[in-house]
């Protein structure tokens, strides 16, 4: 049978994220991105804690394992001790923009050279689905029916960082819903890989990625539900480009 | 102890925490830094950024994620470093009676009161825990015979380190009666354990262990 594409050399098993989960979209383009970009010898992944994890049984290259939340921070540490290489975090909404928002804002703040990947699933999707701060209004979850007032308005930390931080170099919203959005967001990733490489400052890329799992969807419905639903709480776009203003 | 927080993390690969105390800040002394030390250099663990393959495949290299083996390669670095690196001070421990334990601030106090009791010709001793894991478990093994009880000195409400005391005493085969003083609100005065002291030798005081 012909192989349609290349698989990314840094892809070296069988991904164990779950049946449609937009995790193994998201994590791909990254390893296509630095494959394009010649980067494969000059690059290390900050990962997260959370289904992002599990991409150390697959995922070639160096890795490091941070503790839950600090991996902005951690990022941090690895552009100071090697400013030449590209440092890319890559992790879920619960680690970068709940428990580890600290850290993330003082990447931020702090206008770091060093590439943010955060994969928004507006849930808690490793330990079973719980409540997180990107959990939309009426969405249920393992720690939330629903009803009433458990869930809130969605924090939307792009937003926040564009707003309070004006000098970061780039900041955008993706999507892995179709095939459209997903090579937009392969633009975004390249976008802010390059910011990165020419010594901008701070780059965050956000992907919306279907959950079927805890969503208790069919792919397709999960799909569907980022197109309608989520993306009215996160519009996708460029929110921030060095290099000049204006959504895609 | 911070150049040695970096050589032991380096050396064993696992996090070294410093726990301090909020005094350190509010205190006014005069202080010599040790001498800068030279990096060790590159490590073959560091990170590099030059590709390596999955750590899935390659066990050896990082016995971490072989779930068969890595029970017993944690167990042994975690021996390694109990054997180790205990660390404590002993203070005044020949032919004491009865030894003081104390960690932190409350130890400079505790020091002290031992040197005045001493020079009244009371037979104390001290130990100061240096490592608060590994527990300096050592320390007791080395306590002499002629100690009757111990008393913990501590800067908190509840005794956070007697219970550790008291394991290290059933280590060691002895069963020394432990008593504690504690002082969350305010640092012990030379005083205040003098008169502890009294009371535990009269017999006023209860014994926690």
């Amino acid at each position: 049978m012909a192989i349609a594409r290349k698989r990314p050399t840094m892809i070296e098993l069988q991904p164990t994220f779950c049946p449609g989960c937009g995790h193994g979209v998201a994590s791909r383009l990254l390893a296509e991105v630095i494959e394009e970009k010649g980067l494969l010898n000059n690059f290390v992944m900050a990962m997260g804690v959370g289904c992002c994890a599990s991409m150390r049984r697959h995922w070639g290259g160096e890795i490091l394992q941070c503790a839950h939340g600090r991996t902005a921070a951690a990022a941090r540490g690895l552009k100071i001790g090697r400013p030449d290489t590209c440092i890319v975090t890559y992790h879920g909404d619960g680690d970068a923009y709940v428990i580890g928002l600290q850290e993330t804002l003082n990447a931020a703040y702090t206008n770091s050279n060093i590439t943010m990947i955060v994969v928004n699933n507006t849930n808690f999707a490793m330990t079973g689905g719980q409540m997180s701060w990107t959990t939309l209004p009426g969405q249920k979850t393992t720690t939330s029916t629903g009803a009433g007032r458990q869930s809130g308005v969605p924090i939307q930390v792009p937003e926040m960082i564009v707003n309070s931080f004006p000098d970061v170099a780039f900041v955008a919203r993706g999507s892995t819903y179709c095939a459209a959005e997903i090579n937009k967001t392969k633009k975004l990733i390249q976008t802010a890989v390059d910011c990165q490489i020419q010594n901008k400052g701070f780059s965050l890329v956000e992907i919306l990625c279907q959950c079927p799992t805890n969503w208790g969807m069919t792919t397709q419905q999960a799909c569907n539900h980022i197109r309608d639903v989520v993306t009215k709480y996160y519009p996708l776009g460029i929110l921030k480009d060095v290099e000049g203003d204006g959504r895609q | 102890m911070m150049y040695d927080a970096f050589d032991l993390s380096e050396k064993y690969r696992v996090p070294v925490e410093i726990l301090s105390e909020g005094s350190l800040g509010q205190m006014v002394e005069p202080c010599v830094m040790p001498e800068f030390k030279e990096g060790p250099g590159e490590f073959d663990w560091a990170y590099t950024g030059k590709y390596r393959h999955c750590r899935a495949i390659d066990l050896e290299l990082m016995p971490m994620y072989d779930v068969v083996n890595c029970s017993e390669y944690l167990r042994r670095k975690h021996n390694r470093i109990m054997e180790n690196e205990q660390r404590w001070e002993s203070f005044m421990l020949e032919d004491a009676q009865y030894v003081l334990c104390s960690f932190g601030l409350t130890s400079r106090v505790t020091k002290e009161t031992v040197k005045m009791l001493r020079d009244r010709g009371e037979k104390v001793g001290m130990i100061r825990p240096i490592s608060l894991w590994p527990f300096p478990m050592r320390a007791f093994s080395e306590l002499p015979d002629t100690t009757q009880a111990l008393l913990c000195v501590e800067g908190n409400d509840t005794g956070q380190m007697i219970e550790d005391v008291a394991l290290a005493c059933k280590a060691t085969h002895r069963d020394l009666p432990i008593y504690l003083m504690a002082t969350g609100q305010f640092t012990a005065t030379t005083r205040g354990i003098i008169e502890t002291c009294a009371k535990m030798k009269a017999g006023e005081l209860k014994e926690v262990f």
